[in-house]
């Protein structure tokens, strides 16, 4: 498609969907430059998802912006982003709304303040379609009308003229993931969408998100703090920390035999049904670092209950473990883990 | 509770907070909303009880009713003997030291424009304590909450993290040693690896005061490992109530199936269960007749739109308010059971056995 477009851009699925390489992004802020992103590569392929996972902090949401070149103006973005072959950053900003707004689609954490509380939904779903594909306003209704219908809205036609204040959490959200698939983007974006609302409805907007990815064969990428909300539903997992990717990997294999100390300590820290209750939780002791201190060597050393001396020496590299399991750490977890629902079964029978 | 029993052993076996036909309703443009209709329950010393359910269920209604923040439209509240919706302010006042709360935003419920020690000596100054006993215990407070305070005392919140603005919310609330601590989304906003450390720290000082708490939020998976008895709120109402382990292993209600189903579980082999609830939560404007649950259930007959289903107790112990449970057999039509009041004393908080 587009790739042949771009001279020397890899044609064909080899590359991929979306390759992501070396991407880096740079804030100038008054205390110095930081990287909420630094060097973060990975492939999403066709009708493939990924998780990308991480706490508050860990660059999960700048990554997603930098994707899209959303990124705030102080902010210096390096490496690529090949959409299709087409590498996306640093293009000429009509070229890059061009290539973007219909290739991309994003759909944020609270729907709230993602829509435009003074314009009625409809209008804020066919805006894209009639920019980038010069829909006209008879057309684009119909055709919004349809995609609410798509996203599970009851009563279409009459939503469709309604302003959000009108519609719930879940309603809302559902017309700003309708207004992500309005230009029939090749990948969507969802930062925590789901986050901001009740269990059940996130559990509907989940599964909403992966039958129309099916549907459509889209790239999905679905960033969220929750481990829980991608271990079903994705094919690969990254795990972010303090701007860097510190494990990814498979999804099954993530689970069951990662290496990377942060990864474990944070499966092992979510409160379970399988817990008794009044059971002490584990925990990761601290918080995630400041970009603007952070500490040398590896940046989970000090929160680590295993770091030694060489932690805090250099840089941690990504090492290859398996093809496509890649981790951060020079002293990782044994590699024969348990999956590690049993092995938390098993602790806390010990520790009660 | 017998004629001969003294006061002392009358006072230890009476519940320390009893909440009885609790209503509240709010005016709001188009009508009166009514967000806690009739719940009753009763929390024993040292005892937790979970509320869990969705946004809009009256959870929150529910435990800012105990602390008479709002006082609540109908029903009593007695703590420790003592009938809450009817005192004068000052004698308010001085009770609600025995009853605090945590919020769900830590950042916002901490005046910013205060220090850290000043913020948890508001409720000594109140109380009237004289001045070097408070600057005393703010220090033990913060110390025992995991804050240094000599690094801490003189921040301002916008200093602090999450989880560290909740560990002064914490210092805050148990420094005039209440009895019960209303904990309202107490984690709800903190990443997961906090959540934990705050889990862990309400536990402690439960433990350590002997707490009575009301633990507030919609995450099963959070409810679960704090409390000792689970009540499941829909739309006002507590639908299914019992211990924990029963509640979260072998429910009845089919919202909490539908609730624990939704639960995301981190193994990426477990099955995902088709979705039982669809939609959503509807007004408490206009509650569905009947059961109210019944616009969302799978399993909804006639007899549910018809008949408000009475909180009555099964085979497994709990209490369940529908018709036709999961398990535990058929409800008795209508006129042939009374309310079971006597079940809901029955199954009225204990701590937990085997619980720390």
């Amino acid at each position: 498609m587009t790739a042949a477009a771009v001279p020397g851009a890899t044609p064909g699925s080899a590359a991929g969907l979306l390759t992501v390489k070396g991407l880096t992004c740079e804030l100038e802020t008054p205390a110095g430059p930081v990287r909420p992103v630094e060097d973060v590569s990975f492939v999403l392929g066709h009708g493939k998802t990924l998780g990308l996972v991480g706490e508050s902090g860990a660059g999960k949401s700048m990554l997603a912006r930098a994707l899209l070149g959303l990124v705030p103006r102080n902010a210096k973005l390096s490496g690529e982003v090949l959409l299709n072959g087409t590498n996306i950053v640093g293009l000429p900003a009509k070229e890059h709304r061009r290539v973007l707004g219909a290739g991309i689609g994003l759909v944020f954490q609270d729907p709230m303040t993602s829509l435009n509380p003074v314009v009625p939904v409809g209008r804020q779903i066919t805006e894209g379609m009639r920019f980038h594909k010069g829909i006209k306003r008879r057309e684009a209704r119909e055709r919004g009308i349809d995609l609410l219908r798509q996203v599970g809205v009851s009563d279409p036609v009459k939503r469709f003229d309604q302003y959000p204040h009108q519609l719930s959490g879940g309603m809302r959200q559902r017309v700003t993931i309708a207004a992500a698939l309005a230009c029939d983007p090749r990948v969507l974006v969802a930062d925590e969408a789901t986050t901001a609302l009740d269990v059940t409805v996130q559990k509907q907007i989940l599964d909403l998100l992966q039958s129309i990815q099916q549907d459509r064969e889209m790239g999905l990428i679905i960033i969220t703090h929750d481990l829980g909300v991608v271990a079903g539903r994705t094919d690969d997992i990254a795990v972010m920390y303090a701007g860097q990717i510190v494990e990814k990997a498979p999804t099954t294999v993530l689970f069951d035999t990662h290496r990377n100390r942060y990864t474990a300590a944070l499966l092992r820290s979510m409160p379970r049904l399988e817990h008794q209750p009044h059971q002490k939780l584990a925990t990761i002791p601290g918080a995630p670092p400041r970009l603007n201190a952070l500490p040398q060597g590896c940046r989970f050393a000090p929160r680590c209950g295993f770091a030694e001396p060489a932690c805090t020496e250099a840089a941690l590299e990504l090492v290859e473990e398996t093809p496509g399991h890649q981790y951060r750490c020079i002293r990782p977890a044994e590699q024969a883990a348990p999956a590690p629902d049993k092995a938390y079964v098993s602790a806390s029978g010990r520790q009660q | 509770m017998t004629a001969q029993a003294t006061p002392a052993e009358a006072a230890a076996e009476r519940p320390l907070l009893a909440v009885d036909h609790l209503v509240q309703r709010f005016s709001v443009p188009g009508g009166l909303l009514e967000a806690v209709s009739d719940v009753s329950f009763t929390i024993s010393r040292g005892a937790t009880l979970g509320l869990v359910g969705e946004s809009g269920s009256g959870k929150s209604s529910i435990g800012r009713a105990v602390i008479q923040l709002p006082p609540p439209t109908l029903g009593s509240v007695r703590f420790d003997g003592r009938e809450l919706t009817t005192m004068q302010k000052a004698e308010l006042r001085l009770a609600r030291g025995g009853i605090q709360m945590i919020f769900q935003d830590p950042i916002s419920a901490l005046n910013p424009r205060r220090r850290i020690k000043d913020v948890v000596a508001e409720g000594p100054t109140i109380l009237g304590w004289p001045k070097d006993k408070t600057a005393e215990r703010v220090r033990e407070m913060l110390t025992l909450v995991g804050l240094d305070p000599d690094s801490f005392g003189d921040r301002r919140p916008h200093e602090l993290s999450g989880g560290q603005c909740q560990r002064v919310a914490i210092a805050r609330a148990l420094i005039v040693e209440p009895k019960v601590l209303i904990c309202d989304e107490p984690v709800a906003s903190l990443d997961v690896s906090v959540q934990g450390q705050i889990l862990n720290l309400l536990e402690e000082m439960r433990t350590r005061y002997g707490l009575s708490m009301l633990f507030i939020s919609h995450d099963l998976s959070v409810v679960h490992v704090v409390s000792d008895q689970i009540g499941v709120m829909y739309l006002g109402k507590i639908v299914e109530y019992g211990n924990a382990g029963v509640i979260t292993a072998q429910s009845a209600h089919p919202y909490t199936r539908g609730l624990l189903d939704s639960v995301p579980v981190p193994d990426p082999r477990a099955p995902l269960p088709p979705a039982m609830l669809h939609g959503e939560i509807p007004s408490p404007m206009a509650p569905p007749s009947g059961c109210r649950f019944r616009t969302r259930c799978a399993y909804v007959q006639e007899r549910c739109a018809a008949e408000v289903p009475e909180l009555r107790e099964i085979d497994t112990g709990q209490l369940v308010a529908c018709h036709f449970p999961l398990h535990g057999g058929v409800a008795p039509a209508a006129g042939q059971a009374a309310p079971d009041q006597a079940a809901l004393k029955r199954a009225s908080t204990a701590p937990a056995p085997g619980g720390k």
